[in-house]
């Protein structure tokens, strides 16, 4: 037995069913945690001044945001190469949370550029590539809800998402491979964090909280998804049976 | 944590951080209903919904 036939919609729903409120306390305790870290221990930054507790939001929600398209980009690849059940659902449950995630990156990263860069908004590599993100995350949504046949609108939208998964090495590295007014990357660097002690752990933590609480929404969403595509088969069958059987046009008949 | 000229773009901020999560969360729970109560009238059909209850 392979590890992906461990994934059946029946045996992911008890595990999610029995995982979820420890995501979700855990989540909230971490994040408690974090908060008092960011706003009452780490101290002011010598250049932004207090502007620096908007990081604290800020960052996770850019690192989920494209956590959550590499997962549905994972999961594209289940759906397209392994034509696994679970993956089409997982991709569809992630979309919306990504989408918010992604939403509140820019609204937060528009509210610390105000002050910061004296502009709300400029259109440089990585705001732009971000912005993107945001965009593709709203087609992805908007398909799912086109196709109403969930196995076709699967494949579909797994096409699409690997298509905007180009996006995410731009994401990254737009920093360094352009000229930018968003500063490059501070923690995640080959040659360790630049970010004061005081101020990264805080950060940290309250990244754990936010990623916690995302898998919490990531399995409530599912556990919606896989309810639905049971629903819909339900009524799909009680229309069968209450419909007599209609017998077939051939193809090109206008009757 | 000192209140500085900028505490209106913090405020904000924080502010979208928390109707953010808290729309998503309430996006789902309302998806969920919503489900529940087509799984009702399901159940008031005739149907057989114990499948998907296992979802519940």
């Amino acid at each position: 037995m392979g590890i992906l036939d461990y994934a059946n919609p029946t045996r992911v729903m008890r595990f999610s069913r029995a995982v979820k409120p420890w995501f979700l306390g855990l989540g909230l305790i971490t994040l408690a945690v974090g908060l008092y870290g960011a706003f009452v221990t780490a101290p002011a930054d010598y250049q932004q001044g207090e502007t620096i507790r908007i990081m604290y939001l800020h960052v996770p929600m850019a690192w989920l945001a494209m956590m959550a398209y590499s997962m549905m980009a994972l999961s594209a690849i289940g759906t397209l190469g392994f034509k696994h059940p679970m993956a089409d659902v997982s991709a569809k449950a992630l979309a919306p949370i990504g989408a918010t995630f992604t939403a509140i990156c820019l609204i937060t990263g528009s509210l610390w550029g105000k002050p910061m860069w004296n502009t709300w908004w400029v259109w440089d590599a990585r705001l732009t590539s971000v912005l993107i993100l945001f965009l593709v995350y709203l087609g992805i949504i908007a398909l799912w809800q086109a196709i109403e046949e969930p196995i076709k609108a699967g494949k579909v939208t797994a096409i699409i998402t690997l298509v905007g998964a180009i996006n995410l090495p731009i994401i990254k590295f737009s920093v360094d491979w352009w000229y930018t007014l968003h500063q490059p990357a501070s923690v995640f660097r080959v040659d360790g964090p630049t970010i004061y002690p005081a101020m990264l752990y805080p950060l940290l933590i309250c990244a754990a909280g936010f990623t916690l609480v995302f898998f919490y929404l990531h399995f409530a969403a599912m556990e919606n998804e896989l309810k639905r595509r049971r629903i819909r088969a339900m009524q799909m069958r009680a229309a069968r049976r209450v419909a007599p059987e209609q017998p077939t046009l051939p193809q090109g008949s206008t009757a | 944590m000192v209140i500085d000229q900028h505490f209106g773009f913090i405020a904000f901020s924080w502010a979208a951080g928390i109707i953010g999560f808290a729309g998503i969360a309430f996006w789902i729970w309302r998806d969920r209903k919503a489900l529940d109560t087509q799984l009702a009238e399901l159940e008031g059909q005739g149907v057989d919904v114990s499948r998907a209850k296992e979802m519940s």
